[in-house]
């Protein structure tokens, strides 16, 4: 069963050169072979009728010349003469009367041969009968014959040959032109129009008209291909730079396809995503729930989400629509996901910086208002109390003070940062380091810290020096503040490339690492009520990080649990 | 008949994989709340177990449902069973999770300690094991779940060190025992849900090829 189709596929699949070639042949070599059996027979017919009536015009002249003998009386030469003539025309002669002698014979060598007879019957004057017998032996005709046969088979085989040349060719030049369109075909279904060449068109007119009209195809289909091609290209363009990631899913729940943020933010291959179940690429619960409400609720719904990712939270603005066909059927639905992380984070920070600043002026504030009130209400005739309470509401004020002056120095600092107005020149580090240090000299003797200072004499940045001093200041005064007594702090500055750092590392009680990246924000604060004790305006690392980036360099901090703690100033050497 | 056997398995998959992303998610929060001492997140965990456990019997109905109406074979059967016993290993796994929240709740009450032992690398070994054996779930990649169970043998590797390391900081310190014994019970978990992906990592590969590799030495 199998085997048949095998054989009937492989008979289906013959070629067309090789359906066309041999029926060609067939057809030539059948003609042939009925041309060349009645050519034979002809020629034999023929070939025997001449023969005989040779033989018998042959006998007549025998005849004759017999009858002319017997009428001189000269019967006994007869025999010779029989002899003579048999020889010289190769013949069988035999002369026989009416009585059955044999007058006259040619010797037959060999009686066995089969020959071919013509009698004629003469009568002489006398009215004797006799009998004249002519033959030759067949196989001479048949040689004769097969000859002549040879020579037509001959031709035969030539024609043959050259039917065979012939046929050929234009098996080929039917088939070919057929071929040429398979392969076009094929090329087409393929989808691929650019290297086609035309088809030339080939003699036939039904071949021709397929040809101009597998031509047209290609060509509309090109043009049509293409039209869709840039059509798509331009909507995965618009779809892929787009910043929100576009989910398409089908009504089963299925995956259509997902733009490249899409991809990006969900951390899949969005060719593998195709066609996939939304549970597959979506490892996400929550979004998982919300495509399915999605694609169950008629109406575009809206929800935030956050997703706990390694390297931090991101914060996602989900949108959900029906998705639907052009004849308004739905046929699935379109979440896209919008990163909000960033806006979340400046919401937040900004928040915190009000929430911040208020509490840190109104801290101070209340306590002069507070003695204020006490010293209104009669403290302010006992002179001693009202003495002391002044000095407490003038210690408040002064903090109040140094809080708008940082929180102004810091504004100042930005600003000028952003209208590029600090001018940055060539100085010499050390210098600078000496003189913060000076002013930090008197509160690190206090708490017997030692600071040290390790720096080249002749190293040089490019800096704006005062603002530098002011930063490092700021860095050794906290390292002072976070030290216990008698402590150590190390100042180093050093040149590697084109930069220059500057760290002032102490042997503090160390930051915990979930603190350091909001570090250098205003306000904030690793133990909100140890800092205040300490009194800082919580703006200090803030005015380093942003002295920093006037310098087009960078604030870090490294920081080890009971350890202690390294900030470094990144600055661009000259 | 054969149609509707087919949008049950489907439906059977897609609960499936809900059940993995929520508990994946939950293991993944669980290691936050631990690593960053968040008592709220672990209590917010805690709460979502819930679901997990109603999904887990809601998996097991529909499992010996298909089971009863349908009586599946080869391959049709072996999915049901895979999904039967990777239901029952998701949820231990969500359990586990909540296990370690409650871990992060108690070590919350202690002073921080840094953690005795690579809880970090712990972690995150144990959370691409259950990724990759939930993925190889996903592919159908038989060649991921192999995998699976030679990650285990790194898990494990930490866990067993950890030991050591506590006792000698015990020795060194007797101050931090509770929030020590804390942690040492924390990476017992991470262990054991190490072990239950590769669990599940076995049943995919007894779902995709019918072989059943568990108790066998590793070629």
């Amino acid at each position: 069963m199998s085997k048949h189709r095998i054989h009937g596929i492989h008979r289906a699949r013959k070629k067309l050169f090789w359906q066309l070639y041999p029926s060609y042949l067939w057809i030539a070599l059948f003609a042939l072979a009925i041309i060349v059996v009645f050519a034979c027979a002809s020629f034999r017919t023929f070939f025997y009728e001449k023969t005989v009536s040779d033989l018998q015009a042959r006998a007549q002249l025998i005849a004759r010349e017999v009858s002319s003998y017997l009428r001189q009386g000269r019967v006994s030469e007869i025999d010779t003469l029989v002899k003579d003539l048999g020889k010289r025309v190769n013949t069988h002669i035999t002369i026989t009367l009416g009585n059955g002698r044999v007058i006259g014979d040619t010797e037959s060598s060999s009686s066995s041969e089969e020959l071919i007879y013509a009698t004629v019957p003469v009568k002489d004057e006398i009215g004797n009968r006799i009998v004249v017998r002519v033959a030759i032996p067949v196989t001479f005709i048949q040689n004769a014959l097969w000859t002549i046969y040879l020579e037509v088979m001959l031709g035969g085989l030539l024609l043959v040959f050259l039917v065979a040349i012939v046929s050929w060719f234009y098996s080929r030049k039917i088939a070919h032109p057929l071929e040429a369109m398979r392969i076009q075909a094929e090329a087409i279904a393929k989808g691929d129009f650019s290297s086609m060449p035309r088809l030339a068109s080939p003699a036939a007119f039904e071949i021709e008209s397929l040809a101009r009209a597998i031509n047209e195809m290609a060509t509309q289909l090109n043009s049509r291909m293409s039209t869709i091609t840039d059509q798509k290209n331009e909507q995965l363009a618009v779809l892929s730079s787009m910043i929100e990631g576009v989910v398409a899913v089908d009504r089963n729940r299925r995956i259509i396809n997902m733009n490249r943020a899409a991809a990006e933010m969900l951390d899949v291959d969005a060719e593998w995503a195709k066609e996939k179940l939304v549970e597959e690429v979506i490892r996400i619960p929550e979004l998982q729930r919300f495509i399915y409400k999605m694609s169950n609720v008629g109406a575009a719904i809206e929800e935030e989400l956050t997703v706990e990712r390694d390297h931090g939270d991101r914060h996602w603005q989900l949108h959900g629509t029906a998705l639907r066909s052009s004849d308004d059927n739905e046929i699935g639905g379109l979440l896209v996901l919008n990163d909000i992380s960033r806006m979340r984070k400046l919401e937040a920070h900004r928040r915190d910086f009000v929430a911040n600043v208020s509490h840190e002026l109104r801290t101070p504030l209340t306590s002069i208002k507070g003695f204020l009130e006490t010293l209104l209400d009669g403290a302010v005739e006992d002179g001693e109390n009202a003495r002391h309470f002044l000095g407490i509401a003038q210690k408040h004020a002064d903090r109040l003070n140094a809080i708008i002056e940082d929180l102004l120095k810091l504004s100042r600092l930005e600003k000028e940062a952003e209208e590029s107005e600090i001018p940055l020149e060539s100085g010499n580090v050390r210098k600078v380091l000496e003189e913060a240090l000076q002013m930090c000299q008197r509160k690190a003797e206090q708490k017997n810290i030692t600071v040290e200072l390790d720096c080249h004499f002749s190293l040089h940045a490019l800096m704006n020096a005062p603002l530098l001093e002011q930063a490092v200041v700021n860095l050794i005064d906290n390292a002072i503040k976070y030290s216990d007594e008698g402590k150590t702090i190390v100042i180093q500055a050093s040149q590697k490339d084109n930069e220059v750092t500057v760290s002032v590392k102490d042997e503090g009680h160390g930051i915990e690492e979930r603190h350091l990246k909001r570090l250098f924000e205003r306000f904030y604060r690793v133990d909100k009520a140890r800092s205040r004790a300490v009194g800082g305006t919580g703006l200090g690392l803030s005015i380093v990080k942003h002295v920093a980036l006037a310098h087009k360099g960078a604030a870090e901090v490294d920081s080890e649990i009971g350890v202690g703690s390294t900030f470094t100033l990144r600055l661009q050497s000259v | 008949m054969a149609r509707h056997l087919e949008t049950e398995l489907d439906s059977l998959k897609r609960k499936l994989l809900a059940l993995s992303a929520i508990v994946e998610e939950n293991v993944g929060r669980s290691v936050r709340a631990l690593g960053r001492r968040d008592e709220q997140l672990a209590k917010e965990l805690i709460e979502s177990d819930r679901e997990i456990d109603l999904i887990e019997v809601e998996l097991e109905e529909d499992c010996l449902k298909i089971l009863a109406l349908h009586q599946p074979v080869a391959l049709d059967l072996r999915v049901v069973i895979a999904a039967l016993k990777i239901n029952n290993d998701l949820e231990r796994i969500g359990d586990l999770a909540v296990n370690i929240a409650r871990r992060a709740i108690d070590l919350a009450k202690f002073k921080p300690i840094e953690a005795p032992f690579d809880y970090e690398t712990m972690a995150k070994r144990t959370r691409a094991m259950l990724r990759k054996a939930l993925d190889s779930l996903i592919d159908m990649d038989l060649e991921a779940a192999y995998e699976v169970s030679r990650m285990d043998d790194e898990v494990d590797e930490i866990n067993k060190s950890m030991y050591g390391k506590v006792f000698e900081k015990i020795r060194e310190n007797s101050d931090d025992v509770e929030t020590l014994i804390l942690y040492l019970s924390a990476s017992r978990h991470l262990e054991r849900i190490a072990d239950y992906a590769t669990n599940i990592a076995e049943d995919v590969i007894y779902m995709i090829d019918g072989a059943i590799v568990r108790h066998q030495p590793q070629a």
